[in-house]
């Protein structure tokens, strides 16, 4: 599935989906609570 | 804005519309808001389980709006339930962070998850060799721990710093003028601030985790070395 790129396109930053990628592997790592 | 002691810090209450462009057109054009506290907005619960994100550029969300940060989609993906901060500032480092812990102007919540993500230009930056920091705090290695010694640079030579930089901006000087590489000393303090920095989390109650966005070697070597003195990577 391409799920987009991880840099911004002619930047050095992460893209979007490249933040919610990472925030969606931390939430399951703490816990869908995050407590 | 200038900060006396970290060096720099976010304007609290601005609302800065960020655009960056290049020959081909706009690259982004986004929002930045920064709340009372001096730290982007992150919407959530404040009586919610405490989530706090330390970082650079990459965390604060440069490029993407509000509501698209690391810090704003855990909090979205979290139905909004936990107290989510970000406390990342474009172009820092963990000596600011751990500046505004020792003085008390970032206290951590008791109970928190503390992330800190990690770039191994973090290195260069704790040792003062970029061209955009002259004020941020110093810290230098005592025995097994870092001290506080005052800012990077002395005022006297932050003015021909900052000619030089502005050559650095209009490609007159090469960046490794400000000393891009970083020693074997630099590496151990950049280690020493961050372990300090877990320390205080964790007096605060708090449960500290280092993420490194990438995975070069010299991040690889950071990381192992954090692994060795204990914390959670």
């Amino acid at each position: 599935m391409d799920r987009g790129p991880l840099i911004i396109p002619r930047d050095t930053h992460p893209t979007p989906e490249l933040h919610d990628r990472l925030a969606a592997a931390l939430v399951v790592r703490i816990g869908a609570t995050g407590g | 804005m200038p900060d006396a002691d970290l060096g720099f810090a976010l304007r609290p209450g601005a609302r800065v519309r960020a655009v960056r462009s290049d020959d081909a057109g706009v690259i982004y054009d986004v929002v930045y808001t920064i709340g009372a506290d001096g730290m982007r907005v992150t919407p959530g619960d404040p009586a919610g389980p405490p989530i706090v994100f330390m970082g650079c550029s990459y965390t604060f969300g440069e490029g993407v709006g509000d509501d698209a940060t690391l810090p704003a989609r855990v909090s979205a993906r979290l139905a909004g339930r936990a107290h989510v901060v970000n406390r990342a500032v474009g172009g820092s480092g963990p000596h600011q962070r751990l500046r505004a812990l020792e003085t008390g102007r970032a206290p951590i919540p008791p109970g928190a998850r503390v992330f800190y993500w990690a770039l191994d230009d973090h290195v260069r930056r704790v040792a003062g060799k970029t061209p955009w920091d002259d004020a941020g705090p110093r810290y230098e290695v005592d025995g097994s721990a870092v001290r506080w010694v005052g800012p990077l640079h002395a005022p006297l030579v932050r003015p021909l710093r900052r000619f030089a930089a502005q050559l650095v901006r209009k490609g007159i000087l090469p960046t490794r003028v400000f000393g891009y590489e970083v020693d074997e000393d630099e590496r151990a303090r950049f280690v020493r601030i961050v372990v300090r920095v877990a320390e205080q989390v964790r007096a605060a109650g708090g449960h500290f985790t280092v993420v490194f966005w990438d995975d070069t070697p010299q991040d690889a070597d950071l990381a192992g070395r954090l692994a060795a003195r204990g914390l959670e990577v």
